[in-house]
Parts: structure tokens; sequence; C-alpha cells
């Protein structure tokens, strides 16, 4: 309790996290309602505007653009059929029809009215698992961190991607940035090829910044009308009807199934909230009377995978919290956001932060019913963006980048690494490679390295000794178990091609 | 065909990498493993993946000739395909970089973003003046005042006269 004391305490001294939540939540709908800018961009761009905030505001602001972007992709899902967010597809089965029939305010104030269960539902558990996870991972030494390390690293074989080997070679290719440097144990150079700028390492920030916003307007210069869906005004017509007390019990099951679904696949790292989604109305269906009747506006297709979309991102944050491992690629840039203001999330920052932990355990909880208050609101506030044309909006995007990851250390050097990761990124989505793993890579790097390194020299080079220590030893088995069925899948997605 | 040449990129970075390694100084005494046995590990299972991720494009590369060319999808009906787009795309990648390399450095932050975001917005298409001219100027100001004036960060200042101009703003 003593960790909400100072929570409330840190809320009372500083109102402002408060109004930097409902920001960071606003920017998230906005983000997540504008098709092609996803929540992850959102964090990376805004990233920057935190460095001079409180670590504790900073981080608080990134959570909450966190969920609110998970639900800004079910408006326009549900008004124009098309998602703002890939997480968002699922809506468009039976939101979109519901609209059709001129019930498109009630699959609003379904939607809205879920996510926000789901989200509180998630932030429940994130407060109630978090703690004890994080008390057993005190106990853990060098060979336990590379191995929570290893696990975050063996994400990437779930992330859902086209190609398996792609994927660990983008994720493999970060480990390798991330050994570029000075060699922390040994202070030789490593990969600098002579250029000084290297010897300080790549940081993650420029090209976390590089690889999504960067590449993204890249490749919106690429396509026909900037690849912008234009909006009519019709979402200022729609008048959001919350559905009455009653109708929520009669939908009960939906939420708790959508809610169990979105925490579970959430704190499973790597799989992330579309997974989250397709598997909620996947389950709506199945346990449905009438199953054809899904997909012409069925209230249960709207509400179970809104409410594990916003699950799902709560869910994220267990791991994320307690263990330092990325429950899905927007948590990955999170943790790059954290570590901007020092903080190494993992075990130790329930002990070394309990403000930070517990404050993001509130504001999540308040994201969540600011989401309900102005959720619809705000999209109608911010219906303007819908119509911004990308000319537009590319401009605001650089700029911002570039001034962004200046100030990080007033250094030209980040510049051009974030150029030259927004034009590599371009590259990796032109030929299907994801930009996630590199990322993860680039992140759980050197913590691996150091801690392998280390555990090594515990065990005085026994490395059968180092790994049958009992939760390194189930760390490892979890995460090679994870790295054995990316391969798997990876095969069985090739079978059905070979016998056509 | 793409698919591969970035297949072999991936594998030329792993077998570069990989070489590199052997070059990092060896640490004495053998409590530590030298500095180059993480990232030389690391470069063979990238070779390993990239070598995998090859014969995967091969194959569908293989796949693809055997279809006759009146059965594959036209590049003009993919879906946002535009034939001026790659154009578009290398000069926002020109612009970009002439301002991250050049204009930060020599013209400073308010000089080179005043240029550049009327550059960008009409390479885009961008036609409208006076939207032009209102987010040049609001854009500027807002990252000079948010930034410099709020946040305290200095942001770039440029060399001679352009340095003289940045210090009317900051």
């Amino acid at each position: 309790m003593n960790g909400y004391k100072l929570a409330f305490q840190f809320l009372i001294e500083h109102p402002e996290a408060i109004l930097f939540t409902l920001l960071g939540l606003l920017i998230g709908l906005t983000f997540g309602a504008l098709p092609g800018l996803t929540g992850t961009a959102g964090v990376a761009i805004f990233i920057p505007l935190t460095y001079t905030l409180d670590p504790t505001i900073g981080v608080v602001m990134l959570a909450a653009l966190y969920v609110g972007s998970m639900f800004g992709g079910n408006i326009t899902a549900i008004l124009f059929n098309t998602p703002g967010a890939p997480e968002a597809a699922t809506i468009t089965f039976d939101g979109y029809p519901m609209a059709q029939k001129g019930k498109g305010g009630e699959a609003l104030g379904f939607s809205v009215g879920a996510a926000t269960i789901g989200g509180i539902f998630s932030t429940i558990i994130l407060a109630l698992l978090s703690p004890p996870l994080a008390k057993v991972a005190l106990k853990f030494a060098a060979p336990e961190y590379f191995a929570l390390a290893f696990m975050g690293i063996s994400v990437i074989a779930s992330l859902d991607t086209k190609s398996f080997w792609k994927s660990m070679s983008i994720g493999l290719i970060g480990l390798l940035l991330a050994a570029v440097g000075l060699d922390p144990l040994s202070a030789s150079s490593r990969y600098t090829f002579g250029v000084t700028g290297l010897a300080a390492g790549i940081g993650f920030m420029p090209v976390i910044i590089g690889m999504f916003a960067i590449s993204e307007v890249f490749s919106r210069a690429e396509t026909k009308n900037l690849g912008v869906v234009k909006f009519g005004d019709e979402i200022n017509k729609v008048k959001v009807k919350m559905p009455a007390l009653k109708e929520w019990f009669k939908y009960k099951m939906s939420l708790i199934r959508g809610s169990l679904i979105g925490v579970v696949i959430g704190i499973l790292p790597g799989i992330g909230a579309t997974t989250a989604s397709f598997v909620a109305y996947s389950q709506e269906v199945q346990f449905a009377k009438d199953k054809e009747s899904f997909g012409t506006g069925r209230v249960e297709g709207v509400i179970a995978p809104s409410t594990a979309n916003t699950a799902a991102a709560g869910g994220a944050f267990v791991p994320l919290l307690s263990l330092g491992i990325p429950g899905s690629s927007t948590a990955a840039v999170i943790i790059g956001g954290m570590m901007i203001h020092g903080i190494r999330p993992g075990p130790m920052m329930m002990t070394q932060q309990p403000k930070m932990v517990y404050t993001i355990f509130l504001t999540m909880f308040l994201a969540n019913i600011f989401m309900l208050i102005f959720g619809i609101m705000a999209v109608k506030i911010f219906g303007a963006a819908l119509k911004i044309d990308y000319t537009v909006m590319a401009p605001i995007i650089i700029v911002l980048c570039v001034v962004g990851v200046f100030a990080l250390s007033n250094s030209m050097f980040d510049v051009i690494i974030m150029f030259v990761s927004g034009i590599v990124g371009y590259f990796f989505r032109k030929f299907g490679y994801p930009t996630a793993p590199l990322v993860i890579g680039l992140v759980l790097g050197t913590i691996a390295e150091e801690n392998l390194r280390r555990g090594y020299s515990m065990y005085h080079g026994d490395l059968v000794g180092m790994f049958t220590r009992p939760i390194t030893a189930v760390l490892m088995v979890l995460s090679i178990a994870s790295l054995v069925y990316g391969v798997y899948n990876s095969l069985k997605k090739e079978k059905p091609k070979k016998t056509e | 065909m793409g698919h591969m040449i970035m297949s072999i990129v991936i594998l030329v970075f792993g077998i570069v990498f990989f070489a590199n390694s052997f070059g990092f100084p060896e640490l004495q005494g053998g409590a530590l493993p030298d500095a180059g046995v993480w990232p030389r590990i690391i470069a063979a299972l990238l070779i390993v993946c990239s070598v995998l991720a090859l014969i995967d494009d091969i194959k569908k590369w293989k796949k693809s000739r055997e279809i006759p060319d009146s059965q594959k999808p036209k590049k003009e009906d993919a879906e946002g395909y535009d034939p001026k787009g790659r154009v578009r795309m290398i000069g926002s990648v020109i612009i970009l970089g002439l301002y991250s390399l050049v204009g930060l450095r020599y013209m400073g932050f308010v000089s080179s973003t005043l240029v550049v975001i009327p550059a960008i917005m009409l390479w885009l298409g961008e036609r409208k003046w006076l939207r032009i001219v209102l987010l040049d100027v609001i854009m500027t100001v807002l990252c000079v005042f948010l930034f410099c004036k709020f946040m305290l960060i200095p942001l770039p200042r440029g060399m001679g006269i352009f340095r003289n101009i940045s210090l009317l703003f900051y």
C-alpha cells in the first residue's frame, strides 16, 4: 500500500500528471484513428516531448497514449469500414454493418464502453500481478537476467510476420547494432569502422524514430494520394448512444471472455492486441447459437474485440514493468522512452521506482475512465485531424522527429542515424521485413551480452552450471520453446503452398 | 528480385560483422569472454537466418517465374500504386537528407526549417500557398518556443549569417 500512498502523494503534488494523462490519451485516440499512423509511431514521435518532463509524468503520458491508440482505430472501423489500426480490423466485421443499419452511434457506445471495461480489468490484473512477479525476479542474478533478456529476444519468433527467417534476421541485426561502440566490460572499440560518432554506440531513440516515423513518410510519399483515406463529415453527424446498464448485463459473457483473452494474450510476450481481438471475435462466434448472423451487425462482434484490444494493452505492461520484457512492439518503444529517462524497466524498478510504478497503475486506470468520458467527444474534436492532408502532416512529423532526435543529446550524428534508419526502415517495409524485431534486439542486446558475460565469469566458464540454475533453466526452456514454435509455425505456413 | 537483393545485403552485413569480430582485442586472464565472442555468435546466426530467408525468396521467385506473364498481378493494379510515386519518394529522401546532413549544420534550425517545410509540402503536391506559409511559420515558431524557450534545449544555430539570424530568436 506504501506504493499507492506515494503515487497518490505524487498526483496531489503534480496535478499536471493527470493533464498529461489526458493529453496522451487524446493523442493516442487520434493516432489510432488515423489509418496508417499507429500507436507505436505515436509513442515514437512523442517521446522527445517528454525529455524535460518529470520522468514519471513522461512515462505516464506515453502509457496513456498507448491505451488511447487501442480504441482510436475502432471509430473509423465502425463508421467508415476502415480500421485505423490493425487491431481494429475485427471491429469492421460487425461494427460497420451496424453503422449501415443506422446503429453507428450504438456500435460506438458499445465499443467505447467495452474498451473501458477491458482496460480497467487489465489495469487491475497489472496492479495485482506485477508486484509479486517482480518480487520473485528480485532474487535474479546475472544468469537469470541473461535468460530474461533472451526471453525478450525470443519474442521476435512469435511476432506476427510474413517470414520467420526475415524476422529473426532483423532481430539479430538489432543485437549486432547494440554491440557497436565501446565494449562496456573491456572498453575495447567494436564495429566503429573509424567513425568517431559510433564510439558512443548507436542510440535506440534515433533508430526507433527513423524506423517507425520517418520510414512511414517515405512509404506514404510513394503511394497514390499519399495513401490517405479521406473521411467526410459523417463523424460529426453520428450521435453516440451509450447502452443502458441492463444491455451490458445481457452481454456480460462477451465482456468477460474478451477481457480474459485480451489480458492473457497481452501478457504473453510478442503476440499483441491484433491476435487478441481476432481470438476474442472467433470465440464469440464459437459460443454463439446462430453463428451465421456474425458479420451482419452483431453487438457481441463489436464488444468482444473492443474489450480484448484494450485489455491486451494493459496485459502487455505486466511483463514490461515486472520483468523488463516488451509484451508488444509499442511496449518495446515505451521501454526505449523509459531508458531515455534513465529508468530500466524490470524487477528493480518496483523497489527503486515505486512512485513511478504505482503512478502508472493509477493513471492507466484514470486513462480508461477518461476514455469513457472523452473517447467519442475527443474524436469529434480531433475529427478535424482525420481530414488533414498528408502534405501538411508529413512536414510536421519530419520537423518534430528531427528536433526531437537532436534534442536528445545535441548531436547531429543522432540526426544522421535517424535519417539512415528511416531509409533502411523504408526498404524493410517494402520487402516484408518487420521493424519491431530490430528495436527489441537493440534495446535488449546490451543487457543480454553484459549478463551472459558476467554469468560466465561467475561460474568460471561453466555454462552448464550457469544454465541449470532453476529459474534460468525454466526461462531458457520457455524461450527455446517459443523459438521452436516460431520455426514450426513458419514451416506450417509453407506446407499448404507445397501441396498446391 | 528486390527481396533477394535485400536478403543478400543482410547476408553481406552478417559476413562483414562476423569477420570484423575476430579483430577485437583478447582479454587477458580469461575471467571474462572476449569482446568478440557475443557479436561473433550473433553474426554467425545472422548468416544462417539470412541464407534461409534467401532460400525462401529464391523459391518464391522461381515459383513466380512459372506463372505466365498474363496471369501475374500487374504493378499498376496494386492498391495505391502511383507511377510518379518512386520519384516523389526519392525526392523526399533527398530533401530530408539535405535538411539533416547540411541544412541544420550550416543554416541552423530556423533558416533551414523555414526552407524545408515549403520544399517538402510543394514536392508532395501541396499548392495552397496560404497553408504552406502558415504551417511554415507556425511550426518553426512553435518548435523554437517549445524546445528553446520552454524546454531550454539549444537547437542548431548554423554558421555565419545564419548564426546571427538564429540569435534573434533564441
